[in-house]
């Protein structure tokens, strides 16, 4: 597979990256972020909620990310840019808001890179065990090469890169499947016992409705990233197909998955061990007592965690670059390589940074730590989303129906946009609930970043080339 | 020496491999361009096909 790049590119010619992504990668990118979330970490909204508070979870979650996606392809399709939601802020509110929200974005991806590599470590370790090995496998030179590894693919151009992801990404959703077809899932009471949906009331909602609420917060996890194909919008050959398309076969096909996730794990592991599993997929398919299911579900796992660094790699350096072209960081990170036309700087100084985060849980010995990373990558994304309700109010104040071409049309305006604030409401509350600390330590650092933009950094701001899409004069302007 | 252990230095050694050479063509493609020309991308050069025929909406 070979990108299309044209060869480098002449002095005289302005660059710009490169247009070659169609629906199929863009649906690569946002469900391959995800996917990782079903075989490990949903299942934390079982040990809150109980098997009923987790189904709910998924669902009303899912209602969430629905609405965040239809938000999401109108404006995209309509200001396709690099930095997605950034670009966004960027023409509806103003700099402040759009640094905010750019650093919301490269701080969530670059978190839940690290995260994706310290697992992904901590897999091959396991596999080692499994093998045979009696000595135990650092865990620190698989994490780097895999972050160094995918960063290369990235840096080499962004064709190939999610070509992989969509290979890797639709094995591990057909894992999923195999293992709903390998314990005969459509005939519930062949295989399973069911211990964790029938028998006790104590087994669904054993924490009553406070525990759904709690649940929200880690039901994040089945589709957390999905909206990350904004990101991708410029490189599309069509942004406006591209991305309405994309994103909507992705969600639709996560809700599938968080479903059938549930149903099987549900089916198999009493609620009880299903809460604090690690793997939770990867569990069902030992129960289930096929070798098959068991290897199947294994390389799943490992394929979705590498297509959520491989993702998470892409979108972070398109955060962060955008930020650098448009002067809201260092110009030096807003460069296009002249042969690949990627973000290339933005892809390297990335690297140690994710690195960092990946193996300081290892290196400090605290693994509370690595639940720190992720909560600090599941936070930003929520702050990401919560700026995403005045800002699709203000688009389409500025540019009404009818006043410019959209690739796609939000049905049912305004109600999608007050469901996405009312349950990412609750989703901070359900936080502040069990992480209220981090919470606030996470406030004040995106504070902190602000005054220092304010202070020392808009000054060199490109304030006259904001509008860079092909939009004419706001309303009111 | 055990595979396991033969396995790390290898990744070790892969993954200095591979962020030297990346240094090294960031290093390289910095010279051999002009700054402005890198860092002056165009955001979005053009209105995509389907849109120039598409409805106003």
């Amino acid at each position: 597979m070979q990108d299309a790049a044209p060869g480098p590119a002449r002095q005289e010619e302005h660059l710009s990256l490169l247009k070659v992504l169609s629906p199929v990668h863009i649906w690569a990118l946002g469900v391959g972020i995800v996917l990782v979330g079903e075989f490990m970490g949903w299942n934390f909204t079982v040990e809150k909620g109980g098997m009923y508070g987790s189904l709910i979870a998924a669902w009303v979650v899912g209602l969430l990310y629905t609405s965040l996606v239809m938000i999401n392809s109108e404006i995209t399709s309509t200001i396709p840019a690099a930095g997605g939601q950034y670009a966004q802020a960027k023409h509806t509110i103003g700099p402040l808001m759009a640094f905010n929200v750019g650093l919301y974005l490269t701080m969530a991806y670059t978190m839940l890179e690290a995260a994706n590599a310290n697992v992904l470590s901590y897999l091959l370790t396991e596999l080692s065990g499994l093998l045979g090995s009696s000595e135990g496998l650092s865990a620190y030179p698989f994490a780097t090469l895999a972050i160094v590894a995918l960063a290369f693919l990235n840096y080499r151009g962004v064709f190939t890169s999610l070509s992989l992801n969509f290979f890797i990404t639709a094995f591990a959703f057909l894992t999923i499947i195999a293992l709903f077809v390998g314990i005969r899932g459509w005939n519930p009471g062949a295989n399973m016992f069911l211990g964790g949906l029938t028998g006790e009331v104590a087994n669904g909602l054993p924490y009553g409705w406070i525990g759904v609420i709690a649940a929200l917060q880690f039901g994040m996890w089945y589709y957390l990233g999905i909206e990350g194909t904004a990101q991708a919008a410029e490189e599309c050959r069509s942004a406006s197909r591209s991305i309405p398309l994309g994103s909507m076969a992705g969600i639709v096909t996560l809700i599938i998955a968080a479903t059938l996730t549930w149903y099987v794990a549900a089916g198999l592991l009493p609620w009880q061990y299903l809460g604090t599993a690690i793997t939770p997929l990867f569990d069902v398919a030992r129960v289930a007592g096929s070798g098959v299911l068991v290897v199947l579900l294994l390389l799943g796992t490992l394929c979705a965690t590498l297509a959520s660094a491989n993702g998470c790699i892409n979108d972070a350096s398109r955060a962060w670059f955008s930020m650098g072209r448009d002067r809201y960081l260092p110009a030096w990170f807003g460069a296009v390589h002249p042969r690949y036309r990627t973000p290339f700087r933005s892809i390297v100084f990335l690297i140690p940074v994710a690195i960092a985060f990946a193996i300081l849980p290892v290196l400090l010995n605290n693994p509370t730590l690595l639940s720190t990373v992720i909560t600090f990558s599941i936070l930003s994304g929520l702050l990401g989303y919560s700026f995403m309700v005045p800002n699709f109010f203000r688009f389409r104040r500025l540019w009404p129906l009818g006043s410019v071409r959209r690739g796609y049309v939000l049905p049912f305006h305004p109600l999608p946009a007050f469901a996405l604030a009312l349950l990412s409401a609750l989703v901070f509350f359900a936080t502040f609930l069990g992480y209220g600390t981090v919470l606030l330590s996470i406030l004040a650092f995106y504070f902190l970043a602000s005054i220092w933009f304010v202070v020392r950094r808009y000054k060199y701001v490109k304030r006259g080339a904001q509008f860079t899409a092909p939009l004419p004069r706001p309303k009111g302007y | 020496m055990s595979v396991w252990g033969a396995l790390e230095i290898a990744a070790w050694v892969l993954s200095a491999g591979i962020a030297l050479w990346m240094v090294a063509d960031l290093v390289r493609v910095g010279r051999e361009y002009d700054e402005d020309f890198l860092t002056t991308a165009v955001e979005i050069d053009h209105v995509p096909a389907d849109d120039e025929e598409g409805r106003v909406r």
